[in-house]
């Protein structure tokens, strides 16, 4: 072995070592210095908690002066403790809570925080903005916050919190958070574009109108989901466009638009529209499943007809199960319907699981005489 | 002597190789390493936000069927079902699947959650062991199915099969959920809706650590010192290697404790298979295989924030057993998959998870074992350059202990549930010292299997289960 190899093994051996060491002490060290950290912070909140309260109770708080007195650290920790707080409380308190924001100059420094290029700041800056009266324009919010799926949803949810504010704030907040149709939502996304379509405002409806042909496939089936879990209240509305999906070659956008028609059954246009014999006759199991669910919400005399028809056409033993617990859910059907061949084997296991559920709801009812039971 | 020469040259040959393959091994978990820390960075910092308004996302969320095999688990199965019962999640039924227990699992369930039994047969045929009965709560979503003996296999299939909900989760009865777990875990399914087939979540180690309401209380590292070397290598496991491995889109293993499938796509390719002894990666790899030749988009991903916790062994029988299980069944999925190892067909999976498993899981084993012996044994006997065995230690160990202490960093970095730093220090001194013991022991146990698998031993060996509370011994 001559020297230089000598060197290099030995320069190698040093090398991971220092490494090893460096990085154990590194994670020592962060373990403590974090442990203290929770520890001091804790301690500190509950002080400024303490502190506030105090200060609330006085006839005239001055908060801008109480402010100042505190520390840089306990600033850092009452801006937490109203974050806590802003999110929960309403009424007189709450506007107390808005007067120490606006004498720490939350509104101001959360603005500021917009120009920053990292997202996280942004979006913790949106979160607070969101629960506070300070004034942000829209333009402002499309100019700094557009940039990613993230920022535009949680600017969304700005204009949702404070949706008293701003005109159009539904139809801004809706803009927002589909933009493009390039990128799909994160579920805080789909709840705040649900929020934002409840009810008598449905921009949503309108957008997929002019844009849905543009829309990722996968932003299309998430718009679906919100369609089905919000209710839509203005018959002007256009829902033509989700007709087509309809014949979508996925499976999985054709049983989501099914879905999204759950909460349309009110419309005359849509019942009048919808082919339920060739979605009932789709070749997915999980389209014809997700039809039987819909039928059964819908509930009216169609609906039956269709669900009877099903349950005897139906081959698949899964989604018969889906149209026979839906059909028993809306009627008794006629006497020696069930024993009908390829019926009766699924028939008597609904029958069973139905009569499980009336054993024990007879039984936790408190008007129950044990003497009645099977 | 005259073989003497021959000897010589090819124990230093097995030992050049043993080097290289550390290099080799230590150099692939350091690239995943690298892939694993940077998502990692990505997502506590963007959980460490929370969004403005309080979320009713609740309504999107897709039914979950958590399916739970029990076998002979009357010590901890009404507290685990309890537990799962409870997870914070709205739509989730808990379908307990009985596999031919002799003790008393399912009177317990009966009796404990007033269980009635459904008195017909159930319409859909399940591909398993005969029924012999079904019960069903109604005031909560309970269901237990009563089958012959077949295996986990086998009553994860009837779960499987049973389930209308379209997600499937597999969870062992000895292994405790996160409150929340169950929503983090979902989320893939719901923003890349087209997409995302398979979720696999983080699993930790419960020993010692206390639960209150599903939530963990006090987690505090265990005393026994098996239990701190699997530590140290379920956070590199779970923390570095699941996380890289996802991130390059190569994950080929979705823990059996805690996974979340779609069910219809599970149902497509005949659920697990009976025959596997590590059914969980064999269907995974399946499901991969399934996916790829049908020409289908999809995910398999790994999120390390959603958790579960499980009891693993703290004897070294039974570890030993556990081990060998796992190797063989290694071997096998691998040996059963053989034909798209390095086929560009298989995209990523083909070239570039299936080698690295046969390679660094598989092979790499077995040769670091033989590295272990012959290296020493040249040096003791004077054939062995000095430097080159200084070199073997440093890489064999330095590579190996710094891997280890990334994967503990990044976890105090983190996520941060071991917060006391008394036992991050012990983790770390676990971390060097697991060189000098636990994986030359992990190697001579992957030979041990690899003579198993070869005399065709496909046992699960007896496994003892201590639970949450208590002790109980379960299945062959």
């Amino acid at each position: 072995m001559n020297i230089s190899t000598t060197v290099f093994v030995g320069i190698i051996a040093s090398g991971l070592f220092i490494v090893f060491i460096v990085l154990s002490l590194l994670a020592i060290g962060f373990s403590v210095w974090k442990r203290r950290e929770d520890t001091i912070k804790a301690r500190s909140r509950d002080t400024v908690r303490q502190k506030l309260f105090e200060q609330q109770e006085r006839a005239n708080p001055e908060w801008t002066q109480w402010v100042d007195s505190l520390s840089a650290t306990e600033r850092e920790n009452l801006i937490a403790v109203l974050d806590r707080y802003l999110r929960v409380v309403e009424g007189e308190q709450r506007e107390t809570f808005l007067d120490v924001a606006a004498a720490l100059g939350l509104g101001e420094r959360s603005d500021a925080a917009l120009e920053q290029s990292a997202v996280v700041p942004r979006l913790r800056a949106l979160a607070t903005l969101a629960m506070l009266d300070y004034p942000i324009s829209v333009d402002r919010l499309f100019e700094t916050c557009s940039d990613t799926q993230r920022t535009r949803e949680a600017a969304g949810r700005l204009l949702y919190e404070r949706r008293d504010e701003y005109e159009n704030a539904a139809r801004l907040g809706s803009e927002l958070i589909l933009w493009d149709g390039n990128h799909p939502m994160t579920i805080y996304g789909l709840e705040t574009l649900a929020e934002l379509n409840t009810g008598t405002e449905t921009p949503l409806l309108y957008q997929a109108m002019d844009s849905i042909s543009v829309w990722k496939e996968s932003v299309v089936i998430q718009v679906c989901f919100v369609l089905e879990h919000t209710e839509q209240i203005d018959p002007d509305a256009p829902i033509g466009w989700l007709f087509p999906l309809l014949e979508h070659e996925s499976s999985t956008v054709r049983t989501a638009a099914v879905r999204a028609f759950k909460q349309q059954g009110w419309r005359d246009t849509v019942r009048n529209r919808l082919d339920l014999r060739s979605l009932i006759t789709d070749n997915a199991p999980n389209v014809r499943q997700a039809t039987y669910e819909v039928l059964t919400y819908w509930g009216d005399e169609q609906a039956r007809e269709y669900l009877e028809w099903a349950t005897i056409t139906e081959a698949d033993e899964r989604c018969q199960l889906v149209a026979i617990r839906g059909l028993l859910a809306l009627e008794t059907p006629r006497e020696g319907f069930s024993d009908q061949i390829g019926l009766r084997k699924a028939w008597h296991w609904v029958e069973a699981e139905i009569a499980v559920s009336d054993r024990q709801r007879i039984r936790t009812s408190p008007d129950t005489n044990l003497e009645q039971l099977p | 002597m005259i073989f003497e020469p021959y000897v010589s040259t090819v124990l230093f040959g097995l030992s050049s190789l043993a080097l290289a393959y550390f290099l080799v091994i230590n150099g692939t978990y350091l690239t995943l390493t690298v892939f694993a820390i940077t998502h990692i960075r990505q997502r506590t910092e963007q959980e460490s936000y929370e969004p403005a308004g309080i979320l009713q996302s609740n309504q999107f969320l897709p039914g979950i069927a958590i399916v739970v095999p029990a076998y002979n688990e009357e010590k901890v199965i009404v507290d685990s079902v309890t537990s799962l019962l409870s997870l914070e999640y709205p739509f989730h039924e808990v379908i307990v699947v009985n596999d031919g227990s002799t003790d008393e699992t399912v009177e317990r369930l009966v009796s404990e959650f007033e269980l009635e039994r459904i008195d017909a047969e159930f319409p859909v045929e399940l591909p398993c062991e005969p029924v012999d009965q079904i019960y069903r709560a109604s005031d909560t979503d309970l269901v237990v199915i009563d089958k012959a003996n077949g295996g986990k296999a086998d009553a994860l299939n009837a779960g499987l099969f049973f389930t209308e909900k379209p997600l499937f989760c597999a969870i062992d009865a000895d292994s405790l959920i996160e409150r929340g777990a169950l929503k983090a875990i979902v989320e893939p399914f719901l923003t890349k809706p087209t997409t995302t087939v398979a979720t696999g979540g983080t699993v930790r180690i419960a020993n010692k650590v206390s639960f209150e309401k599903g939530v963990p209380d006090d987690v505090a590292l265990s005393k026994n010192r098996l239990v701190r070397f699997q530590a140290v290598e379920y956070l590199r496991a779970f923390f570095l290697g699941r996380t890289g491995l996802s991130r390059i889109r190569s994950l080929i293993i979705i823990s059996g404790a805690f996974g979340l499938f779609d069910a219809e796509t599970l149902r497509e390719i005949g659920g697990y298979d009976t025959d596997s002894i590590t059914e969980d990666m064999e269907l995974v790899v399946r499901l991969h295989r399934h996916l790829i030749e049908t020409d289908q988009e999809y995910e398999v991903t790994f999120l390390p924030h959603p958790v579960v916790w499980t009891e693993v062994p703290e004897s070294l029988s039974v570890l030993s057993r556990q081990r060998r299980r796992w190797f063989r069944g290694l071997l096998d999925t691998l040996l059963k998959h053989r034909s798209a190892i390095g086929r560009p067909s298989y995209g990523l999976v083909g070239l570039v998870a299936l080698p690295l498993f046969l390679f660094v899981e598989g092979i790499g084993r077995l040769v670091e074992g033989l590295g272990y012996i012959s290296v020493p044994v040249l040096f003791i006997i004077g054939i062995l350059d000095v430097w080159f065995f200084i070199a073997f230690l440093f890489v064999s160990i330095g590579l190996g202990a710094i891997l280890s202490t990334v994967a503990i960093l990044g976890e105090v970095l983190t996520y941060r549930r071991y917060d006391d730093p008394k036992d991050v220090t012990v983790l770390l001194g676990y971390a060097l010292f697991e060189s000098f013991s636990y994986r030359p022991w992990r190697a001579f146990v992957s030979w041990q299997a690899t003579f198993e698998f070869l005399l065709g031993d496909k046992s699960w060996g007896k496994m003892t289960r201590s639970g949450f509370e208590d002790t109980t011994d379960s299945p062959e």
